[in-house]
């Protein structure tokens, strides 16, 4: 791709739209906490499954697999919140915990990012 | 390591409308700056390197600024935390990407490394963060 095709306006604008709606569906979601950050843990999973379905059903359409998988489903899910999760737990003396919330997001959002592309 | 206190993040249980006006604006222009990250990296890289690239430049800078964030007192506002934060660090860095990535050769690998840079990147913004609060 070359510079006018990767910064179209069109794009830009649809990704911040749509990765700021999903950042506020994280926020939303983020409330739900307890022994682990579920909620974060849920925001990451759908989105994990909204970029494969996106990838797969969109493939002909640059644009809306940009607004979609970069936008919508970047802005709802979070590495920077695991990090500080997965820091918070460990500095709990709870590294196990730690080493489980990690490995669970991982294969939660791999297995639904795998539905994702089989069902889009 | 000492006991982290993230009682932000229990405040913020209380938001308000202009908290959720701030995260969209933060994850909006997070989320540009991610695509822009990894738009750069594919023009000058190719599309095979920029793809894992960027997502490891993205979480780790992401994790670092957060954990900055969290406790450097120029972010102490319930707003800032909510721009810089929840929005800002939350938009632009990315687990999808990640979950998708796994799919891709060499994934194991680089996303270990991804895993323990953001942690360590995490850890290391608290300390920046804390000793900034100090000085001041």
């Amino acid at each position: 791709m070359n510079i006018q095709e990767v910064f179209n306006p069109m794009i830009l604008l649809g990704i911040l739209v749509a990765g700021g709606l999903g950042s506020v569906i994280r926020f939303a979601l983020s409330k739900l906490a307890g022994f682990w950050p579920w909620g974060i843990l849920l925001a990451n999973v759908s989105a994990s499954f909204i970029a494969g379905w996106g990838v797969t059903y969109f493939s002909a359409n640059d644009t809306w697999v940009a607004i979609l998988v970069v936008g919508l489903a970047g802005g709802l899910s979070t590495f920077s919140s695991w990090a500080a999760g997965a820091v918070l737990l460990v500095s709990r003396d709870k590294a196990i915990s730690a080493t489980l919330y990690t490995v669970t997001t991982l294969i939660l959002s791999s297995t639904a990012a795998y539905l994702g592309l089989l069902l889009g | 390591m000492q006991l982290l206190k993230m009682s932000w993040i229990s405040k913020i249980n209380r938001s308000t409308l202009n908290d959720y006006l701030l995260v969209f604006a933060g994850g909006g222009i997070g989320s540009v700056l991610r695509y822009g990250v990894g738009g750069s990296l594919e023009i000058t890289l190719g599309s095979t390197l920029a793809g894992s690239l960027s997502l490891l430049v993205v979480n780790v800078l992401g994790a670092m600024f957060l954990g900055i964030v969290s406790y450097h007192p120029a972010f102490a506002s319930d707003a800032r935390k909510s721009f810089w934060g929840v929005g800002f660090c939350g938009g632009f860095t990315t687990m999808s990407g990640v979950a998708l990535f796994l799919y891709q050769p060499l994934s194991i690998p680089l996303t270990s490394l991804m895993f323990g840079l953001g942690f360590l990147g995490f850890a290391i913004g608290v300390r920046l963060g804390k000793a900034s609060g100090v000085k001041k």
